[in-house]
């Protein structure tokens, strides 16, 4: 199964763009946060099987983003059964995320890249990848500690991701693993301040 | 536009156009080096991609108007709307100016009823009816033909030159038109030409070929049972029917044929319609090669892998994964063999 990469991320993109043209005059505009976000925006140099896809946009209103349009789903579908990439490529995975709330001034930190005239992608910032990756790694550790770590956040941006993780699952459990994984990364200095 | 497209697009008109004129001169239109088939010639079909082809190749439409002036009585108009509805064909509306022409012969009724119903279809808007190589309109200069301009077709008046004959008998080609001239326009001849091609056959594959419903098809098979001439077993389940000891194809063909091809025109001439609709589309044209294959891939798996293999299962399509870069050439290469076979 092909994997997305520094290399192939920008050419599977355009082919998603001139597929969408062939069926719709529509411009669809995506946020996508995850892995391919880091490697777009050259935040972490690693492959990843997956777009994710946190929120869309539409007539300027940041909006759920399931399901996906019709023509995107189909033109999604079309490019994986004849690039290797695998049938999920580019999902809605993350849609709790914006279901649950975005951080403060999520839309203005946004990092705009216009495919074609099909397509928008708004990854969203570094500042943002933190609180998503320290919010996933309390809850499934693996590559998102790894993925924390290479963003080497400060201080202060580890302690706003916390709040904001916080916001996400209220548990007395939740904010124990937290203050766990924040020892264990050497912030445990940020626990007194949530 | 990559070459590699630019060619397939130059010989799948050139081929088709040969494929078609050679159908029509067997049929009885003049104009061309008639050839003699081994296959037969399926009229509706035939009638249905020529409205498509036939806008490239204005002398090609005019003889096929010319022909229905001197032989309509042997077309099928319910088979015709059959396969308007349940096929792919993409110019069926070019139909209505031509039944308002035979309309106007006053030959037969049968076309005043599907012009009617081909007229609420019609464009509001006008369009050049016949077309250059590339798909722009031919510049048309003085007056145009009012029949056509009713269904938003534009083009010089039609002129029957009257030169189309009738069918020859004893030809392969033309046995389907044979045994119509013989048991009338209607099921039954459609059964005797699925018998005699196939040995046995179905209700379900009869009523399929025939565009006739399962029931008709049904209903007559009981009744030419009856005759004696038509047997099955006793088991009714997968019944195949088949025609008594004999040799059938004899009755209607001049000469021992072997075997005569099974072509379904109508599946094939689907295919090669959608494949030129795609080929010929210009964002399709000018995609760069990996995404112009990926799509090509793509249409060919989900429009026009299962019409081409209904059509003649000798097409051998190629893998993608398999042919890569090559896709195109490949692809192109399985089709134009195809073709050339015919």
């Amino acid at each position: 199964m092909k994997k997305l990469n520094q290399e192939n991320l920008d050419s599977i993109l355009i082919q998603l763009n001139d597929l969408l043209g062939l069926e719709t005059a529509n411009c669809f505009e995506l946020i996508i946060c995850g892995g391919s976000a880091l490697i777009a925006l050259g935040l972490v140099n690693r492959t990843t099987k997956d777009i994710d896809v946190v929120a869309r946009i539409a007539h300027g209103e940041i909006i759920d983003p399931a399901p996906l349009p019709e023509e995107l789903v189909k033109t999604a579908t079309k490019l994986a059964r004849f690039s290797g990439l695998p049938a999920d490529w580019l999902n809605t995975g993350p849609a709790d995320l914006y279901r649950m709330g975005l951080p403060e001034g999520f839309a203005q930190r946004l990092v705009t890249r216009v495919i074609g005239a099909n397509l928008i992608f708004h990854y969203i910032s570094r500042f943002d990848q933190i609180h998503f990756k320290l919010y996933a790694a309390v809850d499934r550790g693996g590559y998102h500690i790894t993925d924390l770590l290479a963003l080497a956040p400060t201080d202060e941006e580890i302690r706003q991701a916390a709040k904001w993780a916080m916001t996400h699952d209220v548990s007395s459990g939740f904010r124990e693993m937290l203050e766990f994984l924040l020892k264990e990364l050497g912030y445990e200095r940020i626990i007194a301040k949530l | 536009m990559n070459a590699s497209l630019q060619n397939f697009k130059n010989s799948l008109q050139e081929q088709m156009l040969r494929i078609l004129w050679s159908g029509w001169s067997q049929l009885g239109v003049s104009g061309y080096a008639s050839e003699d088939w081994n296959t037969v010639i399926d009229v509706e079909a035939l009638i249905l991609t020529t409205c498509f082809w036939g806008r490239y190749d204005q002398r090609l439409f005019d003889e096929m108007i010319s022909w229905l002036f001197a032989n309509e009585r042997f077309v099928n108009i319910q088979r015709l709307q059959s396969m308007i509805k349940k096929e792919s064909f993409q110019e069926y509306r070019l139909m209505g100016p031509v039944c308002r022409k035979l309309a106007r012969k006053k030959l037969t009724p049968k076309w005043r009823g599907i012009e009617n119903k081909l007229q609420k279809l019609a464009s509001e808007s006008n369009t050049g009816l016949f077309l250059m190589p590339d798909s722009d309109p031919l510049p048309i200069i003085g007056k145009t033909d009012d029949d056509f301009a009713a269904f938003g077709f534009l083009r010089l008046p039609f002129i029957d030159r009257g030169l189309a004959s009738s069918f020859q008998a004893g030809r392969p080609a033309t046995l389907q038109l044979q045994l119509r001239a013989f048991f009338g326009v209607c099921s039954r001849a459609e059964i005797m030409l699925a018998l005699i091609m196939n040995n046995r056959a179905s209700i379900s594959q009869i009523a399929t070929t025939s565009f006739y419903s399962w029931k008709s098809i049904q209903d007559a098979l009981f009744e030419m049972a009856l005759s004696g001439l038509v047997t099955h077993p006793l088991a009714k389940k997968e019944r195949r029917y088949s025609l008594v000891e004999g040799n059938w194809a004899n009755l209607f063909l001049n000469r021992p044929p072997g075997p005569v091809e099974p072509i379904n025109w109508c599946k094939l001439f689907s295919a090669i319609e959608i494949l030129w609709k795609k080929l010929d589309d210009k964002k399709f044209s000018s995609l760069p090669s990996q995404t112009m294959r990926i799509e090509l891939a793509s249409v060919v798996e989900t429009r026009l892998h299962n019409l081409f293999l209904a059509a003649d299962s000798r097409i051998r399509i190629p893998d993608y994964a398999m042919a890569a870069e090559d896709y195109l050439e490949k692809f192109a290469a399985a089709v134009m063999i195809l073709l050339n076979r015919l």
